[in-house]
């Protein structure tokens, strides 16, 4: 072991004695190294030293040329300070692009800010923009920042899109007996281990690594490329002492931090168990708490307590009714409690195109908290921060990957529900009344579930003119007149019914003919990114279903021509259905269209067959219903 | 001690404030208003700001022995009505104050909300002091943020508190208007009669303003009642120049026994000052330490033109602009010229002086960009001004130069200032001045497009397109160009064009500014077919893609900027055995007041058309009063527009 270590010494010595000089001009960088690259790490090398447990430095040294102007926001530098860290030391250097140094900057030319968009000051952030008057530029980088307690250790990012990588070392030194965690994501890059007995050490080296390129509508951008999660088994944070090296010692830890929040009043306690007094069983009794909770409580982001890990009390919220995920995930538990309902606050990472935790690897990835109610047919989710969710039903962004139950034994990893397409479900009928002159009033009744009812929600609260820029720009509708919206709330804006008067409603004409378009909005009208040799998995937000019927009612002066032929088309994880006829004793034009999406997460190999789908109906509306006036 | 009875007589009318009638005292709401549903006149609004007062006293300290002592105390107050789920978010308040050298200072804050019970009484919640946080921003700012407790739809939520200044810290401009509907805004303003204060009112709206004295004292008041909630609109100039507000500014001070000091200067008193200022006009007189590079280039160069692009050029690639605003050189010109980096005023001063050392006729232009307002030419005020830019003559023609902006060439004035009036200090030692409307007829936003294509059997349409963009058409292209050719392709052609294949992109002039960008695309396009008919559209690659102008209302100006000419001249080819249907009419459309052109021509010969349209829009601006013919004549448009070419077989 040693002798590895001292090889390895070796090595990083030679680096550095022989990149000195070069490395700030940017000529030397290898041909390879620019090949769809914005950016060059020229040389880094970043040490994290665990000293105890809630104590730790991180030094960083990183030297990075800029090749042209997309990448100029790597010309920043940034770093964060709360109670639980401090920015100890930073210097900053630029070089012009044949390694003269044009500007030094010390740690007095940063500016000074309070961090986080959350109602309660959360510490404080220190950054600089650089100036760059031309390319390529180089910028020389060393900071230390000391910890002073840590849940999470930092991450190795290895690499940045459309960024190469010349020299990199990261190096990470901890007591035997504390010893510390790590996984590769998207690479395979191995550390080499020394131990000398009190401290171990962990490094990692690469060298020479080409740009990846950036492509749109992959998973989120910290899965995406490569970089390495290190993580403590023991460790400790304002006092609150954890162990990380499993989920079951993580939940605990959590469950310590929430042990004395769930504390309502007997008053209130019994004002809940009156509430649900009627209720047949345990899930509408949970769904009337629910619902109580959507109707007087509001989401609001604060974090205090602990680097915001600690909820508000459930009497907290009880009262002031309002709190962030944590409390207010929180404060429904403890209602479900007072009447008699065992539930499980849920950390987990929610947005839906990033990757689930790693079961394998236990670690700090969550960025919320949900709650679950295992019940004895079925187990219900809860969604505690949204006003408008159904019952019992996982949005977007936390369906379909990890949560960690915080249970009495524990924290418990366990799957959520992956949401289906008829979960989200937007659905039109609409009558045109078609007059000779190409007028036209419009009837139409709109029915959204899941995620679409966010759509509904959004345009109830719009201002006129805002919602009629929605109707025209984001459905896709013909711009009318005059309209006229009206919702059915009594099932929270389910049902949606629009009058519009539109006074053109062909799509052209060309002498006698008159070209209407299939139907009155476009069932589907995003163009997917372009993309070659796509090598990233392409994520949808959520699968569904869109269906529509449109009857155009033609006045007497009208005769059809002809109709679009009827489209069937398939693919792996959809279909596309349309279908048209014309009733001859109501002169009426029925078509009607139904759009499925069965998976929101399509694999890299399957894309090019899915943009070829979503082309197929992006085409399929140019095709037009062609009348004839008499 | 010479006023002892007056300053007593000052604090004893302190408590006047609130005093109006329709403004209910704090915690005294009306149930009526807890019952209310929907704001009367905007149906759609998530909340409405039932009243929002404030009071602005002024309180000067007469002292001969320790100085005048000036001080503000603004009282603020509040009553919010939540009309649904969306205005939720109005609950959660932050106010922000200068907390530099405790220069304000955020007080006495009380809040409630206040709820219906199921009886129909109303229950108030008081917001906690300890709930009430204070955040630091900056080295500047820091806001007192809170939460309102119990808030639901149809909750009034309430608050007040007092903001004690140092000097006039605590007048600010007051804005009647916000993104809810406002049911009454009042402002008032008391001050000593020693102070002479004046108000001016922006926006379309009128502020009903009243005047009084009370003792020795001046209270003027500004009232609006029923403010529409303002709304995002296109192509508007700035938000701010719509939005009803009144914007304080002390006149004068006159203290009995001294003479009447002045504070609003007239603009030549103005200019003298800005001339003899440290980091204005002495940074206009610094000799800039000549660079061997730029000396070398302008040796050979004797056209006073390409002289002063080449000092242009060379400021805008040597200088990074630091993102702040403003006309001062406060670090100076020579110092940022060292760094090279620096706010707006450094860096376009730098240019002034490079300018005149290349014995060009060049004045300093003090300008309000699009972002930071209209300038008030009738309000004698430096603070108005964001930038300032260099103003060259040459010949008969003028050039407006800002070295902060890297894409726009000299023969462009920036799209930030255009068609705004700008000062010229046309006589830097004897500070002579004049008002420049900041606008040249000539320079358009041009687009023209050749198209050659033809259809085969299939309807498969193959072609060629030649598109040149002109000025700031060419400007606004050519940062999207910078960001790498696929994603500008993607942008404006594979994005904007569903269905086509965009077989090749060539790109010519991108670095020649006096030329236009020049795309050669080479395009694929299934055309749409229905039943026996064939059809396809000629507006190709022209940008109209949609109509921005759909809504019904508006309250701002439409603002183009400059001119604007597209027009696309196309001939395609239908393949044999196939014939032209009743094509599209030729047409012209004109506004009443002939500002735009809108022409369409096509021409059949057998197996081909050629089409040639053509829209001239010759006018910068659209008053929101021309709106309604505006917008009728944008929807006949995009309807011609949409208009296609049918072709069939036989």
């Amino acid at each position: 072991m040693k002798k590895v270590s001292s090889m390895i010494l070796s090595v990083l010595v030679m680096l550095s004695g022989f990149a000195q000089n070069k490395i700030y001009d940017a000529s030397t960088i290898p041909e390879a190294l620019k090949k769809d690259a914005h950016s060059v790490k020229r040389e880094e090398r970043i040490e994290f030293e665990v000293k105890e447990i809630g104590k730790a430095i991180y030094r960083s040294h990183t030297v990075v040329t800029v090749l042209d102007e997309e990448a100029k926001d790597e010309l920043v530098f940034q770093a964060s300070a709360d109670q639980f860290q401090s920015l100890e030391s930073v210097s900053i250097q630029l070089f012009d692009s044949k390694g003269m140094s044009i500007k030094k900057y010390k740690r007095s030319d940063l500016s000074k800010q309070s961090a986080g968009e959350g109602l309660v000051p959360d510490g404080k952030v220190y950054f600089i923009e650089l100036p760059a008057s031309s390319y390529p530029i180089t910028m020389e980088v060393d900071y230390e920042i000391r910890y002073n307690g840590l849940l999470d250790y930092p991450n190795y990012e290895v690499q940045f899109p459309e960024q190469s990588v010349e020299n990199s070392v990261f190096v990470a030194t901890v007591p035997v007996d504390l010893d510390m965690r790590f996984k590769g994501k998207n690479t395979s890059l191995m550390p080499v281990i020394t131990n000398d007995g009190k401290i171990k050490t962990y490094t990692w080296l690469t060298k020479n690594l080409v740009a990846l390129k950036y492509e749109a509508g992959s998973v989120s951008r910290e899965s995406r490329y490569p970089h390495i999660l290190l993580s403590p088994n023991k460790f400790e944070l304002d006092g609150y002492a954890g162990d990380m090296s499993t989920w079951q010692d993580f939940g605990k830890w959590y469950g310590l931090l929430a042990k004395n929040a769930n504390n309502l009043t007997e008053e209130r306690k019994q004002f809940f168990q009156t509430l649900v007094k009627d209720a047949a069983n345990d899930k509408a009794k949970a769904k009337i708490i629910y619902h109580y909770l959507q109707s007087n409580c509001r989401y609001v982001l604060i974090a205090l307590g602990i680097g915001g890990f600690k909820p508000f009390e459930a009497n907290f919220v009880d009262k002031k009714k309002y709190g962030d995920c944590k409390a207010l995930s929180n404060y429904t538990q403890a209602c479900l409690s007072a009447v008699g309902i065992k539930s499980y606050q849920a950390l987990i990472n929610a947005t839906y195109n990033k990757l689930p935790v790693d079961p394998a690897y236990p670690h700090n990835g969550f960025n919320h908290v949900i709650l679950c109610v295992p019940l004895q047919k079925d187990t219900i989710w809860l969604e505690c921060t949204s006003n408008i969710t159904e019952f019992g039903v996982l949005g977007k962004s936390s369906e379909n990957r990890y949560a960690l139950l915080i249970t009495e034994d524990g924290g418990k990893l366990v799957p959520t529900p992956k949401s289906k397409a008829s979960d989200n479900i937007f659905s039109s009928h609409s009558i045109i009344d078609l007059a000779t002159d190409g007028s036209g009033i419009v009837n139409v009744a709109l029915n959204t579930r899941g995620e679409y009812k966010y759509l509904m929600d959004y345009l109830s609260n719009q201002k006129k003119d805002d919602q009629k820029k929605f109707l025209v720009n984001y459905i896709g509708f013909m711009q009318p007149d005059d309209f006229e919206i009206n919702y059915n709330d009594s099932d929270r804006n389910v049902a949606t019914t629009l009058v519009m008067s539109i006074s053109k409603v062909p799509e052209f004409t060309a002498g006698k003919k008159v070209f209407l378009n299939p139907r009155i909005y476009k069932i589907w009208s995003s163009v997917l990114p372009e993309t070659e040799h796509r090598t990233q998995d392409f994520y949808f937000e959520h699968p569904f279903i869109k269906t529509d019927t449109t009857i155009y009612k033609l006045s007497e002066g009208f005769t059809i021509e002809t109709l679009p032929k009827e489209k069937k088309i398939m693919f792996e994880y959809g279909s596309f259905i349309s279908t048209y006829e014309f009733d001859e004793s109501k002169k009426s034009i029925r078509s009607v269209a139904r759009l499925q999406l069965n998976e929101y997460k399509i694999p890299a190999a399957k894309f090019l067959a899915t943009k070829n789908f979503f082309n197929e109906i992006l085409a399929e509306y140019t095709e037009k219903i062609v009348i004839k006036k008499l | 001690m010479k006023y002892p009875s007056f300053i007593l007589l000052l604090l004893s009318l302190c408590p006047a404030v609130f005093a109006q009638k329709d403004v209910p005292a704090f915690g005294k709401i009306d149930k009526a208003d807890l019952e209310m549903t929907t704001c009367s006149f905007d149906n759609a609004a998530e909340a409405l700001v039932l009243f929002d007062v404030g009071e602005v006293y002024c309180n000067l300290n007469l002292n001969t022995t320790t100085g005048n002592v000036l001080r503000t105390e603004f009282v603020r107050h509040v009553r919010i009505k939540i009309l649904s789920d969306k205005g939720l978010d109005r609950a959660n308040i932050k106010i922000r104050y200068n907390s530099e050298r405790n220069l304000e200072d955020i007080k006495n804050i009380s809040a409630q909300s206040a709820n219906l019970d199921a009886s129909g009484n109303i229950v108030y919640t008081k917001v906690d002091k300890n709930l009430i946080y204070r955040k630091i921003i900056n080295n500047r700012y820091s806001e007192v943020i809170f939460a309102f407790p119990e808030v639901k739809k149809g909750t009034i939520i309430e608050y007040k508190y007092l903001d004690d200044a140092n000097n006039l810290y605590g007048v600010k401009d007051w804005y009647f208007q916000r993104s809810i509907p406002v049911k009454l805004s009042r402002y008032t303003m008391d001050f000593p009669n020693e102070l002479i204060i004046t108000a001016t009112q922006q926006g379309s709206l009128n502020a009903e303003a009243k005047e009084s004295q009370k003792g020795y004292r001046n209270i003027k008041t500004y009232t609006m009642k029923d403010v529409p909630a303002l709304r995002d609109e296109p192509y508007i100039t700035c938000d701010e120049d719509y939005q009803q507000r009144v914007l304080p500014l002390l006149q004068a001070i006159d203290i009995a026994g001294q003479l009447r000091r002045n504070l609003i200067k007239t603009w030549p008193e103005i200019i003298k000052l800005l001339m003899e200022d440290e980091d204005f006009g002495a940074q206009l007189k610094k000799n800039i330490p000549r660079t061997s590079d730029l000396d070398a280039m302008l040796a050979k160069i004797t056209d006073p033109y390409q002289k002063m692009v080449v000092i242009h050029e060379y400021v805008k690639k040597n200088m990074k602009w630091n993102d702040y605003y403003g006309i001062w050189a406060f670090e100076g010109v020579k110092a940022a010229w060292r760094d090279k980096k620096g706010t707006s005023g450094e860096i376009n001063l730098i240019l002034v002086n490079l300018l005149k050392d290349a014995d060009l006729k060049v004045h300093p232009v003090l300008v309000s960009t699009r972002d930071n307002g209209r300038v008030n030419t009738g309000l004698a005020s430096i603070s108005q001004f964001n930038k300032v830019m260099a103003y060259v003559e040459i010949d008969s023609n003028v050039y407006v130069l800002d070295a902060t902006d890297k894409y726009t060439p000299a023969k462009l004035i920036p799209q930030e200032v255009l068609y705004s009036e700008g000062l010229v200090i046309e006589k830097m030692s004897t500070s002579d001045w004049g008002w420049k409307t900041l606008w040249n007829p000539e320079k358009l936003y041009g687009n023209t497009c050749f198209v050659r294509a033809s259809i085969d059997e299939k309807g498969l349409m193959k072609g060629e397109a030649n598109i040149s963009c002109y000025d700031y058409s060419r400007l606004d292209r050519i940062p999207e160009l910078k960001k790498g050719k696929a994603k500008f392709v993607e942008t404006y052609f594979t994005s904007k064009n569903p269905g086509f294949t965009i077989d090749s992109v060539g790109i010519e002039n991108e670095n020649m500014d006096s030329l236009p960008l020049k795309q050669t695309v080479m395009f694929t396009n299934k055309t749409s077919s229905s039943g026996d008919y064939h059809y396809f559209s000629a507006n190709l690659f022209t940008g109209l893609e949609k109509n921005p102008f759909i809504a019904d209302n508006r309250t701002s100006d439409v603002f183009f900027g400059c001119n604007q000419k597209y027009s696309v001249i196309g001939n395609f080819t239908i393949p044999d055995g196939y014939k032209f249907d009743e094509l599209p009419k030729n047409i012209k459309m004109i506004m009443p007041d002939t500002s735009i052109i809108f022409t369409r021509r096509m021409e059949v010969t057998d197996d081909h058309v050629s089409i040639r349209i053509q829209l001239d829009i010759k006018k910068p601006f659209y008053s929101a009063d021309d709106y309604p013919y505006f917008q009728e004549f944008y929807k006949k448009l995009f309807e011609l527009l949409n208009e296609q070419i049918v072709y069939k077989k036989g």
